[in-house]
């Protein structure tokens, strides 16, 4: 097997939206359902911010170890702990009463030998796999939304914990914080246009869940996968559907986090076992929590301190730098 | 070893070479005062061109041309009524020569060994191919001699950038191998590299091309194939008018193109010969086949074991039917059954024709039906069993088909364990693991996975075939990587 870490801009694109669209589904709606209608008017503004983020992150380059240290434990936590939220929500659907440790484990698993066969293979399998999972999902939401009813959208508010929420929501970009890891960025309008239509899904899937449903569940990400309407075909129940899409864009995530968190620890000491330490990071960070709500409590403060530097704080800071020191 | 001045010495050297070897002709003899020794391999030669050519060459016409006999060279050239002989200065090189059946010839007071070629090696000739049938298309095959090999692949192109590069692979079995490219065509990378790989091969013996396909492929610990073996010259031909790399090799019926893709093993000559709406729609069936032998028994564990629900409610009940006083698990039935169909298969397989078709029908459906009637097994279970092997049988390539058998376990295990999501996570790992592949360079999911520079005309050959007026000319497919 080929280890290398340069891929093309158009899989940069795939290995994105992948990436948006497995931490998005498990992260998103969750964050977005409890503001009733206004949800999904959260979900359009976070995908608005998520797009400036991008394109924030893609003039921004850094060299300090430091950085890349704090990177790579902010990754593999937030790595965890979203396998966490993960297993819980397959515990709770596919394969109840089945350990949590052993659905995270395999996965993990199967996510560790992804990100050990290098950026390439990682690269051609998001071109292979995006195109299906986009489709398959799209195709979900349209059956989804076959029984919406747009007066639940009206009217919308400006709240205070919304606006939390808009900030909150708009982190589940952080996943493109991986091209900080790459030797060569790839041109901003690849990172965008991956922002773009990843975050659109996501924002089209908050749409429906909203038109439908609007109500305080777990995983409202599950509301869609047990209500589309597909009567008279041979597969009566939908949710394992649905889920096979939520697992392969999951697997992603995760195996792109682990390998970024690999690639940051890589700038503070070369070793051929990058992937596996991370691993161990991340299996560890998803086991600690002792239930799937203190793990959500803990991703939202990860995510909040971790990305609000690393997605927000840092790129702003850095151009700002950049461009005075232009100007002078 | 030098070849001497004095033929004795040689003589003697090549006598203690070759003692015990009876199946050895050596005889001295004079002509226009000048000794010869002439020594071959016993029906290894044609002995007509033997005696007509070299020995009454030497012995009566060269009287009768008037050759000069004190200048070796030129009464060489004078006599000897073939143009196809060498001379070399080397022992070895003439030794080597001799064992591939030319006959060697030395003379008194001549530093040099001269070799006629005179090969007659037993071949069984150009038969229908066994392994590659098609309904349409040419009916030969490659067979064990590599110069009727070469011959029908440049019968095919008549092209002078058809280059073929000879090599010798085995330190004791010194096999005859050729590397077959189209200059301008073929990525002089791939060429290199390939050339490189069989020089590398480090070994006493090269007896079949399945020899060099493990010395040369990329990944050793892969299930999949990632050279392409075929026995159709016009698949070697259009592989190589592709772009691609061929390796003949001698006493072999299998002719080695690289790189080889996954789609290219989903390719089958005839898709070419018919009408592109019917080759691209077989080539769908082929896709979602392959897909299904590998997939479907696992996929039926998954659902059996885990999740029932996903079937429709008057199907899940008729199944759950069906195992009623079924004794074994659904995983045991499936496995027993598919380590049944392949322990048929094999069996098939070393039987004569006419017996293997009898054993199918006795295994494939008296055990199978006996088996359902007794209660071993649920019908489902030897449904799906028999739909994987059918379509493990639409995919062309038999390498591919059995990775494929093998990857099969491995899924079946991941959806006994963790159902559906088991079963997804295998697939992913599978596919993960044909990403991570590459062939000399190429990556093996090639033209998937990325836009590469000559991507649309790929893909006009790709899942589907458009027409060939379509497809663009000239555009080697096969032409470098990332």
């Amino acid at each position: 097997m080929m280890k290398t870490n340069n891929i093309s801009a158009a899989q940069v694109f795939a290995v994105l939206i992948l990436d948006i669209l497995g931490v998005g589904l498990v992260f998103m709606p969750s964050v977005t359902a409890p503001l009733g209608r206004n949800g999904a008017y959260a979900a359009l503004a976070a995908l608005g911010l998520g797009l400036f983020y991008t394109w924030l992150i893609s003039k921004t380059k850094f060299k300090s170890r430091v950085l890349f240290a704090l990177y790579a434990i902010k990754t593999a936590a937030a790595a965890g702990l979203l396998l966490r939220l993960f297993s819980e929500l397959i515990a709770a659907t596919l394969l109840k009463n089945t350990d949590i440790r052993a659905i995270a484990g395999v996965m993990l698993l199967a996510a560790l030998y992804g990100a050990s066969a290098g950026g390439r293979a990682r690269g051609r399998l998001a071109g292979t796999l995006m195109p299906l999972a986009v489709t398959a999902l799209v195709l979900c939401l349209v059956l989804a939304a076959k029984k919406a009813d747009i007066s639940r959208l009206m009217p919308a508010e400006c709240t205070p914990y919304g606006a939390g929420a808009v900030f909150l929501a708009s982190l589940v970009f952080f996943p493109a914080e991986f091209v900080y890891t790459l030797d060569e960025k790839p041109p901003s309008r690849f990172l965008t246009a991956a922002a773009a239509l990843g975050g659109a899904v996501l924002a089209a899937a908050a749409f429906v869940w909203q038109l439908r449903f609007n109500r305080a569940f777990a995983f409202p990400i599950l509301d869609l996968t047990y209500n589309g309407d597909f009567s008279d075909v041979l597969v009566r129940h939908r949710e394992s559907l649905l889920l096979t899409v939520l697992i392969a864009a999951q697997y992603f995530a995760l195996d792109s986090l682990m390998y970024s968190a690999a690639r940051a620890a890589d700038r503070l000491k070369k070793t051929k076992h990058a992937e596996f330490i991370a691993a161990a990071a991340v299996f560890l960070c998803c086991i600690l929590p002792d239930s799937a709500e203190s793990a959500r409590q803990a991703l939202y403060t990860v995510l909040a301190v971790g990305d609000g530097f690393f997605l927000v704080l840092l790129p702003v800071i850095l151009n700002v730098k950049r461009l005075w020191s232009e100007k002078i | 070893m030098l070849v001497n001045k004095k033929l004795d010495i040689n003589k003697a050297e090549l006598e203690k070479r070759f003692a015990d070897c009876g199946d050895i002709v050596a005889q001295s003899f004079t002509a226009g005062g000048r000794r010869f020794y002439i020594t071959y391999f016993d029906d290894l030669v044609n002995r007509a061109m033997l005696e007509n050519h070299v020995i009454r060459a030497l012995t009566v016409d060269s009287h009768i041309n008037g050759a000069d006999m004190s200048d070796a060279e030129e009464f060489l050239r004078r006599s000897l009524s073939t143009a196809d002989y060498k001379t070399t200065a080397d022992l070895e090189t003439a030794i080597d020569e001799m064992l591939s059946g030319n006959t060697l010839l030395l003379l008194q007071g001549y530093d040099k060994a001269v070799t006629v070629s005179s090969k007659n090696v037993p071949t069984r000739g150009v038969n229908p191919p066994e392994t590659e049938v098609s309904v349409q298309g040419p009916r030969d095959a490659f067979c064990e001699s590599i110069r009727t090999n070469t011959v029908l692949i440049r019968r095919r192109i008549r092209d002078t950038a058809l280059k073929c590069r000879q090599l010798k692979l085995g330190r004791r079995t010194k096999t005859d191998a050729a590397l077959m490219y189209i200059e301008g065509m073929a990525d002089e990378k791939t060429v290199k590299e390939a050339e490189r790989r069989l020089k590398a091969i480090n070994a006493d013996a090269i007896l079949d091309s399945g020899y060099i396909e493990q010395y040369i492929q990329d990944n050793k610990h892969s299930p999949f194939p990632q050279v392409q073996l075929t026995e159709r010259p016009d698949k070697a031909a259009a592989g190589l008018l592709e772009g691609r790399v061929a390796i003949v090799a001698d006493n072999t019926p299998f002719v080695i193109l690289i790189p080889a893709v996954l789609a290219s093993f989903y390719q089958a000559s005839e898709d070419y010969y018919q009408r592109w709406e019917i080759a691209s729609f077989v080539r769908v069936i082929r896709y979602v086949s392959g897909f299904f032998a590998f997939t479907l028994p696992g996929l039926y564990v998954a659902v059996m074991l885990y999740d029932p629900e996903l079937l429709p409610l008057d199907l899940m009940l008729h199944l759950a039917g069906a195992r009623i006083g079924v004794p074994v698990s659904v995983l045991t039935e499936v496995v027993v059954m598919e380590l049944a169909f392949e322990a048929l298969r094999e069996a098939g397989i070393r039987l004569p024709a006419a017996v293997g078709g009898t054993l199918g029908i006795v295994g494939g459906i008296i055990i199978g039906q006996s088996a359902v009637e007794a209660g071993l097994v649920s019908p489902m279970a030897v449904i799906v069993v028999a739909l994987t092997g059918i379509c493990s049988f639409t995919v062309p390539a038999q390498p591919l088909v059995s990775a494929y058998r093998m990857i099969k376990y491995f899924v079946i295990a991941a959806s006994a364990m963790f159902g559906i999501y088991g079963f997804v996570i295998a697939v992913l790992c599978v596919m993960a693991h044909t990403a991570a592949l590459e062939s000399f360079g190429m990556p093996y999911i090639y033209p998937f996975g990325k836009r590469y520079p000559n991507i649309k005309n790929t893909l006009k050959d790709s899942i589907i075939r458009l027409p060939l007026s379509e497809q663009e000319k000239n555009e080697p497919i096969f032409s470098g990587d990332e």
